[in-house]
């Protein structure tokens, strides 16, 4: 069973994949805060190097999912220096496989297009997303120099799955994932043989019918497929007689 | 025009002073000046006209090496330059350049021709790392704000004079007077009004011209760039 190191474990992400993977890998959970739900978390600072490398030692793989939004200064030590620090650990121990978090917000300015699928970033000049891009392109060049596999994976909104046709009249989410298919995007990234150019960015969401954003690239690459077919409960309703 | 130098330490930083000073008002940046204090930069922008990043990471210097020296230069080169370049644009001031590296294509084998269309390849030594993820930013900031932004990859820096009888020439030097005379050039464009944000974020190879380049200079010779220190004696009777 793979050993992975799951950085920011019990954050606003960390606690909903955990269920999906905890079978399948030896997770090692860390972050700065206590587990939600008390699972063990070592403390980590993914600020602090020697505390990322200690944690990854003996691990065959790391996840990244720590974050700090707008703050001007933790998110350039947390998402960009942090990135940094994962990188250089998983160099270090001879660590091939890194799963990255980032937001939508790199692919913001095409909010008003549609097919939105693998298209450059262009994350403006706000703390997080800015400091997020940067944390890929360092993720990037780290791959390709030292022959690491790398996922990325984008995303906006992250929440449960519908658990039964929406009733009311609601917007499709065009930029959502559900947990299990973030989860099973995980598991198929830390199996995948190897990725084009060693770094892919993949969007991540379950509601593809709106047509902005679509998932092809992780379809393609990574065999994913939303873990249901999530766009039918949005259906629109015939009013009642 | 009112010209701030990041720093005027460095051998390429003085001699962009004295290059400067001799058309321009030039002040630099005092030696203790953190790029990354929010304050101090914007005090420091007040009543300039254009702002010139040298390139050179002084925290980094002072971090001495090894990791601590490798986290200054990230830190400065990405958060240093945002908190720059947010300084700059609140003060409307226009005209932004930034002096990187060619050793982005380093890693490119010498039987390219390389121009500003080729994507960057940087190592992930800090030292280039740093000055592509620093050129990320200051992208974000010529798409989003009324800035012109100049970004000089520069050769490696020598003086024509200095090379020694014998040595190997290399594709990559660049004269520092050259170096300074290109950033003199920079200064002058003014996109601001651009409402196309490509017009305001440039990108020019800036090294000498030995026979059969690998950087190519086209681009360099629109911003009106002509080298006059080619080392033409290290090559004179090599075939580049």
């Amino acid at each position: 069973m793979k050993r992975v190191l799951f950085l920011g474990a019990s954050g606003l992400i960390g606690p909903y994949l955990v269920p999906g993977l905890v079978d399948h890998y030896d997770l090692v959970l860390a972050d700065v805060k206590p587990h939600p739900q008390g699972l063990d978390i070592k403390h980590v600072d993914v600020r602090d190097y020697a505390q990322v490398l200690e944690a990854a030692r003996g691990c065959d793989a790391i996840m990244n999912f720590t974050v700090v939004r707008e703050d001007p200064v933790d998110s350039f030590q947390v998402n960009t220096i942090g990135a940094w620090n994962v990188m250089r650990a998983a160099v270090e121990l001879g660590i091939g496989r890194i799963i990255h978090s980032g937001p939508q917000a790199v692919r913001s300015c095409y909010d008003t297009d549609f097919g939105v699928d693998d298209a450059p970033a262009a994350p403006g000049t706000g703390h997080y997303s800015i400091t997020k891009w940067l944390s890929a392109e360092i993720c990037r060049v780290f791959s390709q120099k030292h022959d690491m596999q790398t996922a990325y994976f984008v995303f906006n909104g992250l929440g449960p799955a519908p658990e039964a046709p929406i009733d009311e009249p609601t917007e499709t989410p065009p930029f959502v994932v559900v947990w299990e298919d973030l989860q099973h995007a995980c598991r198929l990234a830390l199996e995948v043989e190897s990725l084009p150019g060693n770094f892919q960015l993949f969007n991540m969401l379950s509601f593809t019918r709106p047509g902005k954003y679509n998932t092809d690239k992780a379809r393609r690459l990574l065999g994913f497929e939303p873990t249901r077919d999530w766009d039918d409960f949005y259906r629109r309703r015939e009013p009642s007689a | 025009m009112r010209i701030l130098l990041t720093e005027d330490s460095s051998p390429f930083g003085g001699q962009l002073l004295d290059t400067l000073s001799d058309t321009h008002q030039v002040s630099a940046l005092p030696g203790e000046t953190e790029l990354t204090d929010v304050d101090a930069m914007g005090s420091a922008v007040r009543g300039v006209d254009a702002v010139v990043h040298t390139g050179v990471t002084l925290s980094a210097t002072a971090a001495g090496t090894g990791y601590d020296a490798e986290r200054a230069m990230l830190d400065e080169a990405t958060r240093g330059m945002h908190v720059l370049l947010d300084a700059v644009t609140q003060a409307g001031i226009r005209r932004f350049v930034y002096c990187s590296t060619l050793e982005l294509f380093a890693s490119i084998s010498d039987d390219r021709y390389i121009s500003e269309q080729w994507r960057p390849d940087p190592g992930t030594d800090m030292p280039t790392l740093s000055r592509h993820l620093a050129e990320q930013v200051t992208r974000e900031f010529a798409r989003e704000r009324a800035v012109t932004i100049t970004i000089l990859r520069l050769g490696r820096l020598r003086g024509e004079e200095d090379v020694g009888a014998g040595e190997d020439p290399d594709l990559m030097w660049l004269d520092r007077r050259d170096a300074a005379a290109a950033v003199e050039r920079a200064v002058h464009r003014d996109q601001s009004e651009q409402l196309n944000w490509q017009s305001r974020w440039t990108v020019y190879h800036i090294c000498a011209n030995p026979p059969h380049p690998k950087f190519l200079l086209d681009g360099a010779r629109g911003l009106g760039f002509e080298p006059v220190h080619n080392f033409a004696a290290a090559w004179e009777g090599r075939g580049a």
